[in-house]
């Protein structure tokens, strides 16, 4: 082949060669134009054209291609890879780096508001041409709208953005794990609570956190849970969190399986409520509602006590008018009684018949005596420092002819370290012959009677005198024992009791701030345990 | 009759003068003036001094309080032992003092025997 031919086939392939490329160029879809290394435009290629609306025709050989982009004269990136001025980007573009891939190209994107009718996100790719003497000849620049990529990305990041707030800002304890347990996600609140950072707790099983390491009773039961939940099932139970100053709080804990479209789970969403403060106010509520029913307890107790009080103070009037008025008609009965008896014939039958209505009179007449007294307490205490074995034996004295009458045998047992108590002697006596007289009577056939008398301490350690008097005598009935201090109940109405004794005996050591109490077996005999306070 | 000891009974129960003297009066040992009326009774002691009064307490005309100050008073009655009588004693109150204001009580009803006993010992004293 001669030389020329060669040439002009050479020429031909050329030729064609760049008919080829700027074909590829021209009807390439990615929007490009490429300068010469004086900027002048060589190539705008029809989808650079749609993209920024001007026309190849107009820019081809001028250096107008900034004005597709700027409305004042800018380097675009091709111009500074021509001028080499790499290091002075920053001025011109926020958002720039080198090519991964091109030696020398430059990368850079950002927003170009109202281009060619809209606000365009635009990436620049610009690449340099060199010739074969390594020359730089042209810089191919190719742009890209990624405008509505950037749109949904930036709309993704603000709703992730809103999503993650509600995560963290919730009061609630929130987190998110795989269907195995390994923690993936936990909110904000749910880390103050036990002061730890993500880290520490993301990656591991929810079980080994911090949340739940306090009791190994939990950690089981949440693991349980974990497979049930795994499993499709939701799962809701009690536990307790400690915090991180060791505070013990009440959680409402749920877990719920987070499935895809598919059905298959793919996340476990644990979730916990803090209702310590609920639970508080639920206790304090009860204790109120409690507090609320003991007073109103105490409030019906009172109302009874005093209406009880004023019903016994309106029969202490009653008793006193009435013992007035029925006294002196019986002081009338006794003396005429007591005339008739002297000039009757002495008749056994008259004398034993008046006898029997003077006795009658005389009952009538203690009756009336007694139902004063209780109606109507003695007067204030008088206390005194009283020797207690001598009140006894003093009480005794009252008592004893019948000791002998009734074949009693005594028995005193003083403890020798007895103080001196205050009390009112002539009521206390009033008592003691009361729990005397008592005694004798159970033991018509005799008997033996104890009295004790000590000093004890109760639970509180407060020192009580302890007079205890018990007997052999016939005991009380089981069902009479709950009435034995109930005014005119009496065992013994056939020996004349008026069934007062006992009632008025319990207000007297009531008013010494004491008890009494009365212990019985039927058919083996009866003990009265009396406590007055040492003070 | 000498030798009897005089009683002068001022109580406004009619019946009880009645009995208290004819019991009184049986034993022999006693002359026995009864009253109904207080004013009466202040009277009769001034008049013809007994060596003991027995005195009502309650009655509507005079207070037997009254009827005691009023005897007490007068220098031809202050000198008489005076016993009051009264339907108005608790249980306890005999065994404890036996005196309301300074003077000497009988609770009613009471049997002779225990008044001309008690009436004994305070002529006694």
């Amino acid at each position: 082949m001669n030389r020329p031919k060669e040439s002009r086939l050479k020429k031909e392939a050329l030729e064609e060669k760049e008919r080829m490329l700027e074909a590829v160029i021209r009807n390439s879809a990615v929007a490009i134009f490429v300068i010469n290394a004086r900027h002048k435009v060589v190539y705008w290629n029809t989808a650079c054209e749609e993209l920024t609306g001007l026309e190849a025709k107009n820019l081809i050989g001028t250096s107008n291609h900034w004005k597709a982009f700027y409305d004042h004269y800018r380097p675009c990136v091709a111009d500074i890879i021509i001028d080499d001025r790499f290091s002075d980007i920053a001025r011109f573009y926020k958002n720039y780096r080198k090519s991964d891939c091109v030696l020398n190209g430059i990368h850079a994107e950002g927003w170009y508001l109202k281009l060619n009718g809209k606000d365009r996100y635009l990436v620049f790719d610009a690449a340099p041409v060199y010739n074969t003497n390594g020359k730089l000849v042209a810089v191919v620049e190719t742009l890209q709208d990624i405008s509505e990529f950037k749109t949904a990305e930036k709309k993704l990041q603000e709703n992730e953005q809103k999503m993650r707030a509600v995560f963290d800002q919730t009061f609630q304890f929130i987190g998110l794990m795989t269907p195995k347990g390994i923690l993936i996600q936990v909110n904000r609140a749910a880390l103050d609570l036990i002061g730890s950072p993500a880290a520490e707790v993301l990656g591991k099983p929810f079980w080994e956190a911090p949340w739940w390491t306090h009791s190994p009773e939990l950690q089981e039961k949440l693991r349980q849970a974990v497979k049930k939940a795994a499993g499709g099932k939701f799962i809701r139970f009690e536990a307790t969190h400690l915090d991180k100053e060791g505070a013990v709080h009440n959680i409402d804990f749920s877990l719920k399986p987070v499935k895809d479209k598919d059905g298959r789970i793919i996340f476990l969403l644990p979730e916990g409520r803090d209702i310590t403060e609920f639970l508080q106010a639920e206790r304090l509520l009860k204790e109120s509602e409690q507090d609320l029913q003991k007073c109103y307890i105490e409030f019906k107790q009172t109302q009874a006590e005093l209406i009880q009080a004023e019903k016994m103070a309106a029969l202490g009037r009653l008793a006193s008018n009435l013992a007035h008025e029925i006294k002196n008609p019986l002081a009338i009965n006794l003396q005429g009684l007591e005339y008739l008896k002297s000039i009757l014939p002495p008749d056994k039958a008259y004398i034993d018949t008046i006898e029997s209505l003077i006795k009658s009179n005389l009952r009538a007449d203690k009756i009336l005596k007694d139902l004063l007294s209780f109606a109507r307490p003695a007067a204030p205490l008088i206390f005194e420092e009283t020797d207690i074995p001598a009140l006894i034996n003093s009480s005794l004295f009252f008592v004893d002819p019948q000791t002998n009458l009734n074949n009693v045998t005594l028995t005193r047992k003083f403890s020798p370290d007895l103080p001196k108590v205050k009390l009112d002697y002539n009521q206390m006596q009033q008592v003691l012959i009361n729990v005397f007289i008592n005694a004798f009577d159970a033991m018509p056939q005799g008997g033996n009677i104890t009295v004790t008398a000590s000093q004890v301490e109760d639970a509180l350690n407060r020192k009580n005198l302890r007079i205890v008097i018990s007997d052999t005598g016939c005991g009380i009935k089981e069902s009479d024992t709950s009435r034995i201090f109930e005014p005119f109940f009496s065992t013994k109405k056939e020996i004349g009791g008026t069934g007062l004794g006992l009632a008025i005996s319990k207000s007297i050591i009531e008013s010494h701030k004491g008890t009494i109490e009365i212990k019985s077996r039927y058919g083996e005999g009866t003990s009265a345990i009396i406590s007055l306070p040492i003070v | 009759m000498p030798g009897k000891i005089k009683v002068l009974l001022i109580d406004d129960e009619k019946e009880f003068n009645h009995f208290v003297k004819l019991n009184l009066e049986n034993t022999g040992e006693f002359e026995v003036l009864a009253t109904e009326d207080p004013i009466v009774g202040i009277d009769l002691a001034r008049r013809n001094p007994p060596d003991l009064i027995l005195l009502d307490i309650y009655m509507p005309k005079l207070d037997g309080t009254a009827v005691a100050e009023s005897l007490l008073a007068d220098s031809l009655t202050s000198n008489i032992p005076i016993v009051f009588l009264t339907a108005l004693v608790k249980q306890g109150e005999l065994s404890k003092s036996s005196t309301i204001a300074g003077r000497h009580y009988i609770a009613k009803p009471v049997t002779t025997g225990d008044l001309i006993s008690q009436i004994k010992v305070i002529l006694k004293k």
